[in-house]
């Protein structure tokens, strides 16, 4: 009985943080999706770079705490892909550069989306 | 470098702590699905060590699960006798009162050559000589002699023998272990005194002493090269 009691907390103690960091990358993922398609991808396509520029300066930074959480749950290659490409975005943003910015956030938007999607239990995960 | 050095030493410790939760059965590797659990749990230990993007919660999360689940398997084991036999089978009876059951020899796909060599490992030497064989669900195969076969024991020719004690080391390294001393019936003071029948004075220069099943004390001490120790005697 001791035995089952301290397995099931083990698990528990993985499964509970687990299951906070993933409404948490939930709602972080679904903010930065909001910013990108309400604000900045339409802040870019009316020239509008300081609108652009000061979207994309908050979602590199909240991408930066966002970063520093999911280290402990998701792999670092995934998590390496989404930080230059942030990088990337952030720059051609402040270089004033449409087309490349445009292009860039929306890859940004569907890589953001796979982050979270690929660790969300569903069947065609686990399958 | 570093990283795969830290992640190494801390995942030893999970793995060490999980085998230790697990039991000592699992250690024995009693059963087939102990045995797939310790091969399962030496994989996904390797694999956030060989890959260090690969995060360590993933690998340490998949062997909790599986410490769970092998855990909550015993314990239902445990408590019905159906889901026990369903995880860890049934022992089957390969010769009974002597005679070969050749159908469960077909139903487990053994050769009677395959019996024959595990009965040699059980110094059986022929068929005959069995009463019972049993294959366990480890894989083992118990034998049981024949009556007429069996070694003589203290039993079977009526000699009444003393109640045998568990042994236990008193001493290992010049370290004593007072609660095997009180465990065996014997006292510190005891110890001492047949340590001083024979000329030992210290008992941190004893090499090893231990009580055997005749509550008969064995001392062994160092040679002069500290290469080999050899029992003292009186």
């Amino acid at each position: 009985m001791r035995d089952l009691i301290i397995s099931v907390t083990c698990l528990l103690c993985l499964m509970v943080p687990w299951g906070i960091y993933d409404r948490y990358s939930m709602s972080t993922i679904e903010n930065y999706k909001t910013l990108i398609d309400s604000r900045i991808l339409p802040a870019i396509e009316t020239n509008d770079w300081p609108a652009a520029e000061k979207e994309m300066k908050f979602i590199a930074q909240n991408w930066d705490d966002y970063k520093s959480v999911s280290a402990y749950f998701t792999d670092t290659t995934s998590i390496n892909e989404v930080d230059s490409m942030v990088s990337k975005v952030y720059y051609y943003v402040k270089c004033r550069d449409a087309s490349n910015s445009a292009g860039e956030i929306a890859s940004l938007k569907y890589c953001l989306n796979f982050l979270h999607e690929n660790q969300h239990p569903s069947l065609k995960n686990i399958f | 470098m570093t990283i795969i050095l830290i992640r190494t030493v801390i995942l030893y410790f999970i793995v060490l702590f999980v085998i230790r939760i697990m039991g000592k059965g699992e250690l024995s590797k009693m059963s087939p699905f102990q045995l797939i659990v310790i091969f399962m749990i030496a994989e996904l230990a390797s694999i956030p060590i060989e890959s260090p993007d690969v995060s360590m919660i993933t690998g340490v999360t998949a062997i909790f699960a599986l410490l769970f689940l092998q855990v909550f398997i015993s314990f239902i084991s445990i408590k019905s006798e159906k889901l026990k036999n369903f995880f860890n089978g049934k022992p089957s009876v390969l010769i009974n009162k002597g005679d070969i059951n050749y159908k469960e020899l077909n139903k487990l796909r053994i050769t009677i050559n395959d019996l024959m060599e595990q009965l040699r490992i059980g110094n059986m030497s022929a068929v005959s000589e069995v009463e019972y064989a049993v294959m366990e669900s480890n894989g083992e195969l118990s034998v049981i002699p024949k009556a007429r076969k069996k070694p003589l024991t203290a039993e079977d020719m009526s000699i009444s023998k003393q109640p045998e004690i568990m042994p236990v080391v008193f001493i290992s390294d010049g370290i004593i272990y007072s609660k095997n001393i009180c465990q065996s019936g014997w006292t510190e003071k005891q110890l001492a005194a047949e340590l001083s029948k024979l000329n030992i004075s210290d008992s941190r220069s004893v090499f090893l002493a231990f009580c055997d099943g005749s509550s008969k004390l064995h001392v062994y001490m160092h040679d002069k090269d500290k290469k080999t120790a050899k029992e003292i005697t009186k």
